[in-house]
């Protein structure tokens, strides 16, 4: 590869970038505090592509522009184009329930397990995480007596209704754990991968599983995907 | 006449702005053709992955060429015999000390410690700064901090942890890694200008370490998406199959050296010593770590440092999570 097919080729990762930073897409990977990084990454290798495509046509790098001697480190260069394909080609969705059936649930203990009551209003919106944790780690205790909405995608039907995740991430979409909620209802479950704002009370945990908890849903809502699909 | 047939023979050829051009062609066609294929969630899932891994690594990666370019063109190879001990059994670990002040993750310290040899910081000093810079920064402490809640052993386990794979497996490559030499390149003429230096080995440097980081993010997406979880339940019972299993699971899921403190503690199953023993073994071997220095020092490199550093991670994690844990 010569000098100037490595700038176009660092041009169009960086225009990705960019143009992932400006933009939802981004958080199908990263989390949102990422974008910033992102964005001067992004702007740091186009500068750098564009500098060295004017440095070219002006006919400077004549030593280095010629392609030799550089073996190997030139021949990886190619595969930048792997992932501009990946996020601008074929642009996949964010992970979902195929990701969620697959990596065993696991809720850490928080460092409080004091939890405040809920933020008054019936129903409440509460997370999928916050609902566990609440269910999980304090008995359900803050969430007894209250109507709480929880939005999250459905994985699977299960008997008496359908389990619904939330996608946890920490860094990136490759460390992405699920936290599950069972859902009752009397009506046939939504299709796996749909998102749903499910409304009703919580009713204890699984008695198959202590780390299930159920809610009793009054109401299944199915909605379009949010901007940010990962707590 | 072989000059003129050189010469016909350019003319003739694709030059590689044609390949360029032809393979995003190529890409554009395939994701018309094979849609069905490219949804199905297995794919879409390590599509997704894949590029996550490419994105989250990338501004690291932008910062470690940026430092190790800084180190190529306007650091004198004088400066590094003045502040590093002569003696390597002192150098290595100062170096693996100054590790702590490079806070990004392992993708940016494969550049700048290939930048350092260059410049001619013998190797030992120089694989003890590539393990630590991406295990012992603040960041990472304080996000082991946050991920462990009121046990701040773990922290000062990780720390002693990975020092001691830094500085252990620094001593021993000065032994065992004398013969490989950095191969020596020429990018740019001699009598070109800092700036011209600098843009060029920058723009090589970054071209080649987001290539190699490719072949990282995508084996590591791979087995990502593959390797079934339910198999790691079974094999958290006995002690030593714990530590195992979760060093090998940190080889292979590659994540970042951040975020690995918040797996480790979703790990549950697992003892604080085999989550120690991931913590420490994944900023200093994993898939993609493998491919990049594979690339960047050579195969020979690869092979004699990985397997060292995978050995001594799981020794010193052991030993220090067994003291303090």
């Amino acid at each position: 590869m010569n000098a100037r097919t490595q700038s176009f080729v660092l041009l169009l990762f960086g225009g990705a970038l960019v143009r992932l930073a400006s933009g939802d897409a981004l958080l199908r990977y990263v989390r949102p505090v990422a974008r910033p990084y992102v964005l001067a990454a992004g702007i740091a290798i186009l500068a750098l592509a564009v500098w060295t495509i004017v440095a070219s046509v002006r006919g400077r790098d004549h030593a280095a522009a010629d392609g030799h001697g550089h073996g190997a480190a030139s021949r990886a260069a190619w595969l930048v184009i792997a992932p501009v394909v990946a996020i601008l080609v074929i642009a996949p969705p964010a992970l979902g329930s195929y990701s969620a059936a697959r990596v065993p649930v696991t809720l850490a203990k928080p460092a409080d397990v004091s939890f405040p009551p809920l933020p008054p209003g019936d129903p409440t919106k509460v997370t999928v995480v916050d609902f566990a944790a609440r269910a999980l780690w304090d008995d359900g205790r803050t969430l007894a007596g209250r109507t709480v909405s929880l939005t999250g995608f459905v994985v699977a039907g299960r008997p008496g209704g359908f389990l619904i995740s939330r996608l946890v991430i920490t860094c990136c979409a490759a460390d992405a754990q699920p936290i599950d909620v069972g859902v009752e209802s009397g009506l046939p479950p939504p299709a796996a991968d749909a998102w749903v704002v499910v409304t009703g009370t919580y009713a204890g945990v699984s008695p198959s599983d202590a780390t299930l908890p159920i809610l009793r849903a009054t109401d299944v809502r199915v909605i379009s995907a949010p901007a940010n699909p990962y707590d | 006449m072989i000059a003129d047939r050189v010469a016909v023979r350019r003319r003739v050829a694709f030059g590689s702005t044609d390949v360029f051009c032809l393979l995003l062609g190529l890409a554009v066609l395939a994701r018309l053709l094979f849609a069905d294929a490219l949804a199905t969630p297995a794919v879409a899932a390590w599509t997704t992955v894949f590029a996550a891994i490419c994105i989250q690594a990338s501004p690291y990666l932008v910062l470690g060429v940026l430092v190790s370019t800084a180190i190529a063109v306007f650091v004198p190879p004088s400066f590094f015999t003045r502040v590093l001990p002569e003696r390597s059994a002192f150098a290595v670990p100062v170096a693996g000390l100054a590790g702590a002040a490079l806070p990004g993750c392992e993708c940016g310290s494969v550049p700048v410690a290939a930048s350092l040899m260059r410049r001619g910081v013998r190797p030992g000093p120089a694989v003890a700064f590539l393990l630590s810079a991406p295990a012992i920064n603040p960041v990472v402490l304080v996000a082991t901090a946050v991920a462990f809640p009121g046990r701040p052993a773990i922290v000062l386990a990780r720390f002693l942890g990975s020092l001691a794979t830094a500085v252990l497996v620094g001593w021993m490559w000065q032994r065992l890694g004398r013969d490989l030499p950095l191969r020596q390149r020429r990018l740019v003429p001699d009598d070109a200008g800092r700036w011209q230096r600098a843009r060029v080995t920058a723009a090589h440097d970054l071209a080649q370490g987001l290539g190699l980081l490719v072949i990282g993010a995508a084996s590591a997406a791979f087995l990502n998406v593959t390797v079934p979880r339910s198999w790691l339940g079974q094999l958290a019972h006995s002690a030593a199959g714990g530590v195992i299993t979760l060093a090998l699971l940190a080889v292979v899921l590659a994540v970042c050296s951040e975020a690995d403190a918040f797996i480790a503690a979703s790990l549950t199953q697992f003892s604080l010593t085999a989550r120690l023993t991931f913590m420490v073994v994944g900023p200093a071997v994993d898939v993609k770590l493998i491919a990049m220095q594979v690339g960047t020092f050579g195969r020979r490199f690869a092979a004699r440092f990985a397997p060292l550093a995978l050995v001594t991670a799981i020794v010193a994690a052991s030993i220090i999570g067994s003291i303090l844990l």
